[in-house]
């Protein structure tokens, strides 16, 4: 049951042809070619597939790609200027060498957009309540905190000059 | 896991009578966020041939949370809808904390209330929390509207009183009394690992009287303890007509442990499982007490009220 549908996706209109036994994980990867998303445990427990949809971060493995059409999605390569300039925060995962591996960044980094917006001035424990769903094996999360904290003052700091 | 999903038909019906009508000639499985029911389809728990999305349907997202209209949750309402809403954190809090703690913190953004409570898998939360705030199902279907208490809608592990084609269009809960508050808690297994599901819950709701020194309603739920959350009338019984104390809650945690089966035969399992669950009810309902005392702040805890009673 082939069906074609739109997807707004950073803030660009994609059409693809989707099956709806599909995951948004799966269009967003193999359709698009988006692979910044990634597919680890499929069954929403690690967060590395974690995508904005309405500015609300979802497991996208989990999330049919059919009940995502309406949605805004936003995924790791729209956090980046058009040419080529890392976001604040992707820059302060880079300072703080907040990846190892880098399997989870994606998601780290989208779950961490989304509650920078939300929550512009968070402390350590609202950080690491946020990032509670996404998993990292390597980091110890410390050098992750650390980097969404100076993100945020980052952040604060440019909108107040 | 890993797997891909099997190929299903998929319908997104417009309107309630729509819905039913595919649900009635497909035999079909109604889909709101699907983090239960795709996860099943992947294991091949289930293998569904054709879902109906509820996505669409019109007339499904009524959400209306107020001390004196009580709770209404359509069945489209995601869990982190309640999350800012302040009469869900003050009068509905059992339900609220629920939603809080669901793990990932991404369910919520996806996963509506209401199936949540349909999936009945017997270790969700949102079940023991709503069961302890008096919940109703408020369901349609081809026969005809009808309203479900919670505690008969859980028929057995993963089966609900549903029949064949009816739809829950909504969750609601009575408003509060005066003087009463509600918990919720539960105990994690460990964090992190694949099995990561709580071990236990527990919710409560306490009220007291005008003076508010003794007890004359309450409820005690647990969940991850058979086949579905249960409702603990020997510790209801005993909290009922007493003045709220620690000494007590001690005794209604006894008396629902008291009924309880072991779930395995291996004994340092089962101390472990049962000293869990005395601790967790006692400081629930011990939480809910506090906060009926207190004409509450949802964020308040027990911590105080038990220290005075030691």
């Amino acid at each position: 049951m082939k069906m074609l549908a739109t997807f707004n996706v950073n803030g660009r209109d994609y059409d693809t042809v989707i099956e709806p036994h599909m995951t948004l994980a799966d269009v967003l990867r193999d359709k698009l070619r988006l692979t910044g998303t990634k597919r680890a445990c499929t069954a929403g427990n690690c967060g590395a597939c974690t995508v904005l949809a309405d500015e609300d971060p979802i497991c996208s493995c989990i999330t049919l790609a059919v009940l995502a059409r309406d949605k805004r999605i936003e995924t790791v390569e729209g956090l980046a200027a058009p040419g080529g300039a890392l976001s604040p925060l992707q820059d302060a995962f880079v300072k703080n060498n907040a990846a190892q591996c880098g399997f989870c960044t994606a998601g780290m980094l989208m779950t961490a957009q989304a509650q920078l917006r939300d929550n512009p001035r968070p402390t350590r424990e609202e950080v690491k309540q946020s990032i509670s769903g996404n998993i990292c094996r390597c980091t110890g999360y410390v050098k992750i905190v650390d980097a969404i904290m100076q993100a945020a003052e980052e952040i604060q700091a440019a909108e107040g000059a | 896991m890993g797997r891909v999903l099997l190929p299903f038909a998929y319908h997104e019906p417009k309107t309630v009578a729509e819905a039913m009508e595919l649900a009635k000639r497909d035999a079909g499985t109604y889909i709101m966020g699907g983090c239960t029911l795709v996860p099943s389809l992947r294991r091949r728990q289930r293998r569904d041939k054709c879902l109906i999305s509820l996505a669409r349907v019109e007339g499904l997202d009524d959400f209306g949370i107020h001390p004196k209209s009580g709770l209404r949750i359509g069945a489209k309402v995601v869990a982190s809808a309640l999350l800012p809403n302040i009469w869900a954190g003050k009068r509905f809090a059992a339900l609220h904390e629920a939603c809080e703690q669901l793990y990932p913190p991404h369910i919520g953004n996806m996963g509506s209330v209401v199936g949540n409570l349909c999936s009945a898998v017997p270790y969700f939360d949102l079940p023991t929390a709503a069961l302890a705030l008096d919940g109703e199902m408020h369901v349609t279907g081809p026969d005809g509207d009808r309203v479900i208490a919670l505690e008969e809608f859980y028929v057995a592990k993963f089966q609900t009183a549903l029949k064949p084609g009816e739809i829950v269009t909504h969750l609601f809960c009575q408003p509060y009394k005066p003087d009463t508050g509600s918990s919720f808690k539960k105990i994690y297994r460990s964090r992190r690992t694949i099995e990561d599901l709580h071990k236990i819950n527990a919710a409560a709701m306490v009220t007291l009287d005008e003076e508010r020194d003794r007890i004359i309603d309450a409820r005690v739920v647990l969940g991850s303890w058979g086949h579905r959350p249960n409702r603990y009338r020997a510790a209801e019984a005993a909290l009922i007509g007493n003045a709220p104390n620690f000494d007590l809650f001690v005794a209604a945690a006894e008396a629902v442990t008291a009924e309880l089966l072991p779930a395995t035969d291996m004994d340092w399992v089962e101390k472990t499982r049962f000293a869990q669950a005395r601790v967790l009810l006692r400081d629930t309902i011990a939480q809910a007490a506090s906060r009926a005392k207190s004409r509450h702040d949802p964020f308040e805890d027990a911590t105080e009220m038990l220290e005075d009673a030691r």
